[in-house]
C-alpha cells in the first residue's frame, strides 16, 4: 500500500515538475539568445546610428512599446511596436 | 450592523439561509453596477470632493489624456494627433491644434506642457513650441550631449555622462522651470549600467535632466535614488520616480518603493523628507538578477498590475498641501494593466499624512483652476465617455 502511495506521489510530481523544467530551460535558451543578439546590435553599433538618434528616429523595444533610445542602449532596435513581438 | 439587524427581524433556520442569498444577489449586482458606471465614483465628504466632468471631443478614440494650464482644460487624442481645448464646465472651444497641420509638421502629441508664455508640445525627443494663441515658434529635438569619448562611455559607464542617457518614457512628466528650462525624467540603458545587472546604478545614476528648451540640449542632469534601494540587488521594474515642482522651485521627488517625499532647493542640495506608508501595499517585489528579463515584456506588465508602488505627486505651496497616488498591488487574475491596480491618494497638510483616500484608476492631479484641483480623467471605451476630475479639498 506505502509503495503505491509513493509510487503516485512520484508520478503526480514527475508529471507537475517535468513539463515546467523543460518550459523554463527553453525559455532561459530564448533569453540568451535574444540578449546575445540584443549585445550584438550595440558592440557592432551601425555607423549611422548617432544621426538616427540625433534625427529621433532610433528606436528601442521597452515596456511593451517602441519609444526613441540611445545608442548605447541595450534594448532591441525597433521602426514600430510590432517589431518587439 | 444594519444587515445583522435586518437579519434578526427576517428570522432565523432556513429563511436566514434563503435572506443570506438573496442579500449576497442584491449587494453583488450592487458592485458591479458601480464598476460599470466608472462616472459615478463619488467622495463627497465635509473636507473633499470628486466630481466628473464629461467631455464630448469632436474627433475622440478614447487614447489620450488631459492637461490644464491653470485657466482652460485641454483635451490630447493621441491616435487623431489633436488637441482641443475645454472650459471647466466642459464644453468645447475647438480644436487648437493637430498634427501634421502647418509647416511645423507636427509628428503627434506625447505630452503637452504648458508654460508662461504658451505652450510646448513633446512628441518623442521632439519639442514643439507654441504661444498662447497656439502659433507656431519653432522646434527642437532633445540631445544627450557627450561630455566624454564614445568608446569611455561604453567601456568606462560613469553616473554623470549625459551621453548615455534617455528620456524616461514611463509616466512622464516634463515641466517648465522657473530659470525657463525643461525639467524630464532621465533613464539609462547602457549594457552595464542599467537598473537589471548594475549595483552603481542605483547609487548613481541620474533620474532628472535639464533641457535648454530652444536648443533641446540636455544640459545637465540630476538626483539620485535613495538608500531604500540598498535593501534590494535589482528592481529594474519599480526603479521610476515622479516630482513636482513647488512655487519658490523646489523639487519633490517620490519614489516607487519608498514612502518617503524628498525636497530638494533649487540646487539640487536635500531640504528635508517627510511621508507615509500607504495602506496594504503589496511590497514583496520579486527581485531580478540578469539582463534577459528585460526582453520579456510581461515581468514589465506584472510589475504594473501586482505589485504596490507609489505613483504621481502634486504640490499646491500656497496651502502646504502635496498630493500623492500609490498602487497598492491588484490580483492575477483582474485586468491586464496598470489600472486593474487599484489607486489611492495620501493628502499631506504641512507634511503631515490628513487623508489616504482611493480614487479613481487613471486619478493624476495635473492643475488647478481657481480652488479646483484639475485630475486626468474618466475613460470609458465601451460607452465612448471621457472626462477629467475636478476634486475640492478644505
Amino acid at each position: 500500500m506505502k509503495k503505491k502511495v509513493f509510487i503516485l506521489l512520484v508520478g503526480i510530481l514527475g508529471f507537475i515538475a517535468v513539463p515546467t523544467l523543460n518550459s523554463s530551460s527553453q525559455t532561459l535558451k530564448d533569453y540568451a539568445a535574444v540578449a546575445k543578439l540584443s549585445y550584438d546590435i550595440v558592440k557592432d553599433i551601425d555607423a549611422d546610428c548617432k544621426e538616427k538618434q540625433k534625427a529621433g528616429v532610433l528606436k528601442v523595444c521597452k515596456n511593451d512599446g517602441c519609444p526613441p533610445g540611445n545608442c548605447i542602449s541595450f534594448r532591441k532596435r525597433c521602426l514600430t511596436p510590432d517589431d518587439c513581438k | 450592523m444594519i444587515v445583522n439587524d435586518l437579519f434578526k427581524k427576517l428570522g432565523s433556520g432556513r429563511a436566514q439561509f434563503t435572506n443570506t442569498w438573496i442579500f449576497f444577489f442584491l449587494f453583488s449586482f450592487g458592485c458591479k453596477e458601480n464598476k460599470s458606471n466608472e462616472e459615478s465614483f463619488a467622495v463627497d465628504n465635509q473636507q473633499m470632493k470628486i466630481d466628473t466632468v464629461l467631455v464630448k471631443p469632436l474627433n475622440s478614440s478614447q487614447v489620450g489624456f488631459f492637461q490644464t494650464d491653470g485657466s482652460t482644460v485641454f483635451y490630447v487624442d493621441k491616435l487623431f494627433g489633436q488637441l482641443e481645448e475645454f472650459s471647466l464646465d466642459g464644453e468645447s472651444r475647438g480644436i487648437k491644434v493637430r498634427e501634421m497641420d502647418g509647416p511645423e509638421q507636427l509628428q503627434g502629441i506625447s505630452e503637452l506642457i504648458p508654460t508662461p508664455g504658451g505652450f510646448i508640445i513633446r512628441h518623442d525627443w521632439m519639442l514643439y513650441r507654441y504661444s498662447k494663441q497656439w502659433e507656431f515658434l519653432g522646434k527642437s529635438m532633445f540631445e544627450f550631449q557627450h561630455t566624454v569619448d564614445y568608446q569611455e562611455m561604453l567601456e568606462r559607464p560613469k553616473g554623470d555622462y549625459i551621453g548615455m542617457y534617455e528620456l524616461q518614457t514611463y509616466n512622464s512628466n516634463s515641466r517648465y522651470l522657473p530659470s525657463g528650462d525643461l525639467l524630464i525624467k532621465v533613464d539609462v540603458e547602457h549594457p552595464s549600467f542599467n537598473a537589471f545587472i548594475s549595483r552603481d546604478y542605483y547609487k548613481e545614476a541620474r533620474v532628472l535632466g535639464k533641457v535648454d528648451i530652444k536648443t533641446g540640449l540636455v544640459k545637465e542632469i540630476m538626483g539620485t535614488r535613495p538608500a531604500s534601494y540598498e535593501k534590494y540587488r535589482f528592481l529594474p521594474f519599480h526603479s521610476m520616480m515622479d516630482f513636482a515642482v513647488g512655487k519658490e522651485g523646489d523639487f519633490y521627488l517620490t519614489y516607487e518603493i519608498d514612502s518617503l517625499i524628498y525636497v530638494y532647493d533649487p540646487s539640487m542640495r536635500l531640504k528635508q523628507t517627510f511621508g507615509a506608508e500607504g495602506v496594504g501595499m503589496k511590497r514583496n517585489y520579486p527581485e531580478t538578477s540578469s539582463l534577459e528579463v528585460a526582453f520579456e515584456g510581461r515581468y514589465w506588465n506584472e510589475s504594473r498590475r501586482l505589485y504596490a508602488y507609489y505613483k504621481d505627486i502634486y504640490v499646491d505651496t500656497d496651502k502646504s498641501l502635496v498630493f500623492r497616488t500609490y498602487r497598492q498591488g491588484g490580483r492575477a487574475d483582474n485586468g491586464y494593466d496598470e489600472y486593474s491596480n487599484p489607486l489611492r491618494m495620501q493628502i499631506f497638510r504641512n507634511q503631515v499624512l490628513e487623508m489616504d483616500v482611493a480614487v479613481p484608476p487613471r486619478f493624476r492631479i495635473i492643475g488647478k483652476i481657481g480652488t479646483s484641483y484639475i485630475a486626468d480623467g474618466y475613460f470609458n471605451e465601451v460607452e465612448e465617455k471621457q472626462g477629467f476630475y475636478l476634486l475640492t479639498y478644505n
